[in-house]
This record gives C-alpha cells, sequence and structure tokens, in this order.
C-alpha cells in the first residue's frame, strides 16, 4: 500500500498540470453560482404565504388522482407515490412546517446535487484519459518499464479519478454553502426535510438529506466514471471512451423505457443507477428493491473492474 | 574468456496469430559492453526489445536480467533496467524537470541531487523547467536518456538514441555511452539504423533478420578478420579458379570475367599469391577490398535491406 501513494501523486501531477482540468472546474464553479443568481432573481415562486391553503389544493387534486387510477384498473400504475406526498403535505400543516422554498439556503443546497451530473460529465472525461492518454502519447512504454506492477499504476490511476470526482464535489458543496448563505441568507434553517419511510414521515436533519442527495448521485457517478474508465483500458482510446460512456449516461434512461415490457430490463445497468426511484418516487421497474439494485450494481461494478484489470495487466503494449 | 551474462535471452519465441515474428531467439550479454541491435525495419527489432522490458509477453522461451526473469519476477528484473524505446515520448504539457520527478517517484530512493545530476550531465540546465512541448528533438532525446539514467540502471536500452541530435551532441553521447559501460561496468543494448554509428559505439554486434538472429559478431572481427575481398586478376582465370577451389574449398570465391575474387584474410594474401606463382599463372594485379559493417550486412540480410 505504501507504494501507491508516490503513483497517485504522479497520476494527480498529470491531471491537475493540465489546462483542460481547470477549464472543467471552472465550468462547474460557473454553472452553481448561475443556478443561484437564477433561482434567486429569475425564479418565481407562488406566493409562500398562503403555502397552508395551496398543499390542501394539491392534497384535494392528489387524492382525485388516486381515486381514478385506482378504479379504472389500470395494473402495473402504483398510487404509492402519491398517497406518500399527501401524506408529507398533511403532516406538514399538522405541525406547521413550510415546504422546501427553493429560494432559501436548504432550497438551493438541495438543488446543487442535481449538478452532479456535470461532475460526472466531467469525471468521465478525466477517467476516460487517463489510461487511454498515455497510449495515445505513447508515455505508456516509458510508463511500464519502471520496478511497479501493472496493477499498482491501473489502482493508481483509479483512485486519482475518482479522488478527483470528489474534488469537484467538494466544490459543489463549499461553492453551492456560500453562495447560498451570501443570497439567501438563513431564513428557515432550521426547518427538517420530510421524508416518509416504514409507512409514516419522519422527519430528517438537512444536513444528512443534502449529503444523502449527493451520496444517490454519487453512486450513479462512480458507475458511468468506472464504465468509461473500463472501456479506455479496453480500447485505448480516448475519444471511444468518453464518446460510449456520455452517450449512454444520456440514452440509458431512455433504453430502460424501451424494453420496459420486458422482465429482464432491471437488470440492465441504467435501470438501476438512479437510486433516486427508491427514495423520491417509484421505480422504474415494478418490483425492483433498493437491495436488488444495490446488487445488480455492484456485479456490474466488479466485472468493470475485472476487465480494465485483465486487459491492462494482460495484453502487449504495441502503441 | 567466461564471464557471467548479466542479460540472457533463452530461445526467445513470439507468435502474433500465425506469424511468428521472432523466431528461437538466444543471446547472452555482458557487464560493461555495448551491444548493437542491428536489422532492417520489421525485422522484430523493436519486438525484441519490448519483450526485453516486459511491453509484450514472450510465447516461448525466458528472459533474465541479473538472474531474474522478467515474466516470473518483473519488479526485480526491471529494477536494473533504463531505457528509451522507440522515440522518448514524454509528458509534453509537464515541464521536463516535472517530467524526471515523475519517473523518479517510480523508483524508490532517487534523491533530488540526483536528479539534478542527470540534468547537467544531459545539459538541459537552461530548459528543464520549460514544458516539453517547446522541446527540439535533440532537447527531447536528451530528457530521454535522462529519464533513463535517473535511477543508475545496470542495463541500458537505447532505442536509436542519436536520433535528432546534431554532430556534437551524438559524439557527446557516444562519448557517454561508453564511459558508461566502461567504468560503471553497465551493460548497453543499443538499437540503430546508422552503421556506422554502430561501428564507433559497439563492441559487439547481433545482426537480427526476418525474426531470427542470425549473427553475433565482435566489431573488431566483423571489420578486420576475414572481411577482406581479394581480386585477382590472373590468367587463365578458370584454372586458377577450379584449383584454389578444389585445394581450400572453405574459401569464399567467385569468378568474374578475368578476375578471381576471394574473401581471405590479408595475411593470406601473401599465401594464394604464392600458390599461384608457383603453378606458373601470370598475375596482372591483386586488388583487396576492406569490406565495411555494411557490405557485411547487406551480405547476412540477403541484400534486401532498408536500412
Amino acid at each position: 500500500m505504501f507504494n501507491l501513494i508516490p503513483l497517485i501523486k504522479n497520476e494527480n501531477m498529470k491531471i491537475y498540470k493540465r489546462l483542460g482540468t481547470w477549464v472543467m472546474i471552472g465550468l462547474l464553479f460557473l454553472v452553481i453560482v448561475v443556478a443561484a443568481f437564477f433561482t434567486k432573481f429569475f425564479f418565481v415562486e407562488e406566493n409562500s404565504e398562503r403555502w397552508e391553503e395551496q398543499l390542501q389544493m394539491t392534497n384535494i387534486q392528489l387524492i382525485e388522482q388516486i381515486e381514478e387510477i385506482e378504479s379504472s384498473n389500470i395494473i402495473g400504475i402504483s398510487t404509492q407515490s402519491l398517497h406518500e406526498q399527501v401524506a408529507i403535505n398533511e403532516y406538514r400543516i399538522e405541525n406547521n412546517l413550510p415546504p422546501l422554498d427553493s429560494q432559501t439556503f436548504w432550497g438551493f443546497m438541495n438543488s446543487a446535487p442535481d449538478f452532479t451530473s456535470i461532475a460526472a460529465l466531467f469525471t468521465i472525461v478525466i477517467g476516460a484519459g487517463i489510461v487511454a492518454g498515455e497510449f495515445s502519447s505513447g508515455t505508456i512504454k516509458l510508463l511500464l518499464i519502471r520496478p511497479v506492477s501493472r496493477y499498482k499504476i491501473l489502482f493508481s490511476k483509479y483512485i486519482s479519478t475518482l479522488l478527483f470526482a470528489l474534488f469537484l464535489i467538494c466544490i459543489m458543496v463549499i461553492s453551492s454553502f456560500v453562495i447560498g448563505i451570501i443570497l439567501f441568507g438563513f431564513d428557515g434553517i432550521e426547518l427538517p426535510s420530510l421524508t416518509f419511510t416504514d409507512g409514516k414521515v419522519i422527519e430528517r436533519n438537512m444536513i444528512t438529506q443534502t449529503l444523502l442527495l449527493y451520496g444517490i448521485q454519487a453512486v450513479d457517478l462512480v458507475m458511468m466514471v468506472t464504465f468509461a474508465f473500463m472501456v479506455s483500458t479496453v480500447f485505448r482510446s480516448n475519444s471511444l471512451a468518453i464518446g460510449i460512456s456520455i452517450f449512454l449516461m444520456f440514452t440509458g434512461q431512455q433504453l430502460v423505457m424501451l424494453f420496459n415490457d420486458y422482465n429482464w430490463v432491471k437488470y440492465i445497468l441504467f435501470a438501476n443507477t438512479n437510486l433516486n426511484q427508491f427514495f423520491n418516487g417509484t421505480p422504474m421497474v415494478e418490483g425492483m428493491t433498493l437491495t436488488f439494485s444495490l446488487i445488480v450494481l455492484s456485479i456490474y461494478y466488479i466485472f468493470f473492474l475485472v476487465i480494465s484489470w485483465i486487459m491492462f495487466n494482460f495484453r502487449d503494449v504495441d502503441a | 574468456m567466461e564471464k557471467e551474462p548479466f542479460v540472457q535471452l533463452i530461445n526467445v519465441k513470439k507468435r502474433i496469430g500465425s506469424s511468428e515474428i521472432i523466431r528461437d531467439l538466444s543471446l547472452n550479454l555482458y557487464r560493461g559492453e555495448v551491444f548493437g541491435f542491428l536489422g532492417p525495419n520489421g525485422a522484430g527489432k523493436t519486438t525484441t526489445i519490448r519483450m526485453l522490458v516486459g511491453l509484450m509477453k514472450m510465447t516461448e522461451g525466458e528472459i533474465l536480467i541479473n538472474g531474474f526473469s522478467i515474466k516470473r519476477n518483473f519488479e526485480k528484473a526491471i529494477s536494473h533496467v533504463g531505457g528509451i524505446i522507440e522515440n522518448p515520448e514524454m509528458y509534453n504539457f509537464l515541464t521536463g524537470y516535472d517530467n524526471l520527478i515523475h519517473y523518479s517517484r517510480m523508483t524508490p530512493n532517487i534523491k533530488k541531487d540526483r536528479i539534478t545530476e542527470i540534468i547537467n550531465l544531459v545539459g538541459l540546465e537552461t530548459r528543464i523547467n520549460d514544458k516539453v512541448k517547446t522541446y527540439s528533438l535533440g532537447m527531447r532525446q536528451r530528457l530521454g536518456i535522462a529519464q533513463a539514467l535517473l535511477h543508475s540502471p545496470s542495463f541500458l536500452i537505447l532505442d536509436e538514441p542519436t536520433n535528432g541530435l546534431d554532430p556534437a551532441g551524438i559524439r557527446e553521447i557516444r562519448a557517454y555511452i561508453r564511459r558508461l559501460a566502461h567504468k560503471e561496468n553497465i551493460t548497453v543494448f543499443v538499437s540503430s539504423h546508422l552503421l556506422t554509428e554502430m561501428e564507433l559505439m559497439c563492441e559487439r554486434i547481433g545482426i537480427i533478420h526476418n525474426g531470427e538472429l542470425i549473427s553475433v559478431e565482435s566489431v573488431q572481427s566483423m571489420v578486420d578478420d576475414h572481411q577482406k575481398m581479394v581480386q585477382f586478376k590472373v590468367s587463365p582465370p578458370e584454372k586458377a579458379f577450379n584449383l584454389i577451389k578444389e585445394k581450400y574449398p572453405n574459401v569464399h570465391i567467385q569468378l568474374k570475367g578475368s578476375v578471381v575474387e576471394m574473401n581471405i584474410r590479408a595475411e593470406e594474401i601473401t599465401t594464394f599469391t604464392k600458390i599461384l606463382i608457383n603453378q606458373n599463372f601470370q598475375i596482372f594485379g591483386i586488388r583487396s577490398e576492406q569490406k565495411t559493417l555494411e557490405d557485411k550486412f547487406i551480405e547476412i540480410t540477403g541484400g534486401d535491406s532498408n536500412v
């Protein structure tokens, strides 16, 4: 384990001494700033003074909708999430807890994790280049004739890619925190987050809620980045790895929709990457559970890493 | 002279698909020698070098460096090796110094002093903090040599080491390679297509052709010993040709019009002249031509070389 640290230092040097890396970091920061200003000055929200009346109205509509679905006997559409929504709204009215306003500190902090897909995009670019780049520049030859096993080099590259992702997420958290405080102040900072678990509404600390949102997004990120990393080691091509990964990242969900009628669709990677479906909303395919998804994801994950390892370790270098 | 070889290639074979790239190559390299590896393009030079440093796996055979197998004990075997494989491709977006730092981190115990020492040695002091993309080909070559020498290897592999250097630089590098081999007892393995370069740098030269190592000789013997092509202008030539062919079946002899051409050593010229005079042949002229390494090389590789 000891001699991995200098290798990670090397990989970090090669990541952060490129101008392109800092352009990506700058862009991510810019996205957060622009989103904050947009939320503050252009986002028109309904009058939050009368939130209780609005929630009651919403609930009436929701209940009508539930009845309509249940009476029509359509199979396959679950009313579970609608029921949960009604319960949470009632809990808010009973306990005088106004819904989270986007134009508040926590409102903004909780919307920032949506931009994790941008961080994922940038990490894919890094992960796709970190192995393939050495082949296309020819530097792989000098890299692999050192007294370091190939698997250690591969591992240090993978770790450095994930560290880059972590760095990007830290930038998102810190910048949204600072901008959030500056633009939205401390109003409503004590409000809890509400969630429906085990048949009842529970209150959750906002910090936990924010971290949970990032955590859910991070699973998607790690899967896609590991996929890009694998494609990069298998094909030794930077552009192919970026191309395939980004293409699948944007079309993966549609792919699942397309084959939704088949039972095997739930084994597709992209039916499982969005864990948010288990926390807020309904699963893409009926009968899927969080545990099921986690198992499928781990199998894919191990598969990606084993393929990368085999391809990097045992193939001849003829670049 | 019984010496323990420092590097051993034992019956190395490489097949890619159905074609045999390297056919049963065996070679011993000793400490303190500069070995030249010569062959036309596509002969298997690069493949051999890549197997030597573990970039490619051999199909059969074994390579030992200081007794360690490159297959089974890679880290130990490779720790003795420094090299440039083909072009010295460095990280263009990093400075020369960062490149050296990068490689120094991959070998234990390289001090900052050593890096400075190597920079001075290859003469890159003034440009070492510039990005490599601004370097000329010669400067990249120097940086390549610097990274190869950084960890004081005992086996140095240099693929076309003087490529892109100016004449002064070539001479400098050549002198340095010889000094390394002789003073520090390092084994140097040089591949080059510049034959004159090989003659000046190497003690022994191996010629590879179509994946086979067809000749390993010391430069001395290749150039001097039986390298003279002597032409005797005699009358009658046919009789002289038959006579020598009968008496000395081992001598390479050719009849070219009125000229009998023999490949013999310098000291044998007298012997053969005496024979011809004693048999009452008339001799009109004796011309001897020093064979260059290039002639030898073309002769061995069948003349279809493109070096």
